[in-house]
């Protein structure tokens, strides 16, 4: 028994350590954070900034003290995968905080699997290309996720915040609940599509769309007070505002 | 410590290692690519050092980091055989941009129709001198892709494939390209040559295309619906589609006016 126990710890250990190096995504650990150096130019402590292209993971929930972004892309070509964790800001978040910032000049941002919560924007991609997928933004004083043009805002959760999902031109939002929000559900500037999502009592409309977006599939209720559940856009099919279907 | 206690020790110990044994096991079922992997070559038999990396065996691959070319007439990853998962791991292929010959991403097959199968998800191809993504075959897959920057097209798939969740834009060439019997949804497609265009018998579903230099969608025999077409072919008073497509559940929307 114990010499097969030998044999069987030796030859495990041979086999794990023939295992070879293997590059990965970056993890951004607590410890990370706190030392910096993550990305050349991230200093100690928040926000992390991310000044290369590549693929990051978190492998901890972070907590970013009053008044600090969670992370700020400064490079094209960034996917960060929360892993199923979370940033968040202090209970009291300010209005000038992103939970994860892109500028206008940062294209092909993607973020993805995890939680956003008490910054003033949740996650605000502001360059072209974004993608935003299976993210949960709560609690954010101004938009819950916001998606620069042409980019694409998929099978998320947004509640509590100022507006629940904001994008500029072009691009397309899918999948979303978006509800409990103190302004629009849905909130889009120039030709996107909205198609797929449950908006339910947020407190302007549920969907305020410029004349070249178009919506369908949607289920909006109360919303707007009882108000219009849809402002503007075009019906491409079929939408549920309350108890009966939308009119276009 | 007690002697008698040592066994259950050694078995403890054993069965840690046993368990990042078998985390190994999983990381090499995975097969890993990286910048450096594919200058040393031999990622699958065969595959030569230097790019472009070539794939002659079925499995899962996935990119440990960002895959640098050297200039727009070099290729990224070569596959041919059939089977073959490429997960980009959210990293890019990139190259310097500029027209050349290099394709991104590329499969190939010695005979039409063969059924491909390949797989290529969650990542960013940019800047090569040809087409983003070019896949022969038949029943590719793509999903959660960028193509951008490229000198030819974004995006092509051979028959029955599918292509949702991604983008193409800047290209030189079309956005997103599928043959015969594909499904394309869900996708943008902005400022390139021609937004979206499908062959016979596709199914074209909420997708965007926007700020092309010519037509936003080019739908042949095919059916399409809840697409959002805008800015293409110079202006919203120029056609935004051209085809003869078949309206699905949903209208679409070409400038603000609902088209068929």
């Amino acid at each position: 028994m114990k010499t097969s126990l030998i044999r069987c710890f030796v030859a495990a250990s041979c086999f794990a350590f023939a295992a070879p190096a293997l590059a990965q995504p970056v993890n951004i650990t607590k410890k990370a954070v706190k030392v910096g150096g993550i990305t050349p130019g991230d200093t100690p402590g928040f926000p992390v900034t991310i000044t290369t292209p590549g693929s990051y993971r978190l492998s901890g929930d972070l907590v970013a003290p009053a008044g600090s972004h969670g992370i700020v892309i400064l490079s094209d070509d960034v996917t960060i995968d929360l892993n199923g964790f979370s940033i968040s800001g202090p209970a009291a978040p300010q209005a000038s905080t992103r939970g994860v910032f892109a500028a206008a000049g940062q294209r092909r941002i993607t973020v993805l699997n995890g939680r956003v919560s008490n910054f003033g924007y949740g996650i605000l991609l502001t360059g072209p290309h974004s993608h935003i997928q299976r993210i949960v933004a709560t609690g954010n004083v101004q938009d819950g996720i916001y998606a620069g043009y042409q980019g694409i805002v998929l099978d998320c959760t947004s509640m509590n915040n100022g507006k629940g999902i904001s994008m500029v031109q072009g691009g397309v939002i899918r999948g979303n609940t978006v509800a409990d929000n103190q302004e629009q559900g849905v909130w889009v500037v120039g030709s996107s599509l909205v198609v797929g999502n449950s908006v339910r009592n947020n407190g302007s409309a549920g969907l305020q769309l410029d004349p070249l977006s178009g919506y369908a599939d949607n289920v909006l209720t109360g919303n707007n007070s009882g108000g219009a559940q849809v402002i503007g856009g075009k019906q491409l099919g079929a939408n549920v505002c309350g108890a009966g279907p939308c009119v276009p | 410590m007690p002697h008698h206690r040592l066994p259950a020790i050694a078995a403890r110990g054993a069965l840690v290692l046993l368990i990042l044994a078998g985390a190994a096991a999983d990381a090499l079922a995975q097969k890993v690519i990286t910048q450096a992997s594919a200058l040393n070559g031999n990622v699958t038999p065969g595959d030569l050092p230097g790019f472009p990396v070539t794939i002659s065996q079925p499995g899962t691959f996935v990119l440990g980091s960002d895959l640098v070319l050297a200039d727009a007439n070099t290729m990224g990853i070569e596959i041919f055989g059939r089977n073959v998962t490429l997960d980009l791991g959210g990293f890019s292929i990139k190259g310097p941009g500029g027209v050349g010959t290099g394709t991104g991403i590329r499969s190939t097959f010695a005979a039409a129709d063969v059924a491909g199968a390949t797989v290529i998800r969650n990542g960013t191809v940019s800047g090569v001198g040809s087409n983003g993504i070019d896949l022969d075959g038949t029943g590719s897959r793509i999903d959660r892709i960028t193509v951008a920057n490229t000198g030819g097209d974004g995006i092509v798939v051979g028959p029955a494939s599918i292509v949702t969740n991604s983008r193409a834009a800047n290209n030189n060439g079309t956005g997103i390209l599928a043959w015969e019997g594909s499904l394309v949804e869900n996708n943008v497609a902005a400022s390139n040559g021609r937004g979206i265009v499908v062959d016979s018998g596709s199914t074209v579903l909420s997708n965007t295309a926007v700020d092309n230099r010519f037509e936003g969608f080019m739908v042949h025999g095919s059916g399409w619906g809840k697409n959002v077409a805008s800015n293409n072919n110079g202006g919203n008073g120029n056609p935004q589609f051209v085809g003869a497509g078949i309206a699905l559940s949903g209208a679409n929307l070409c400038g603000g006016v609902i088209c068929p």
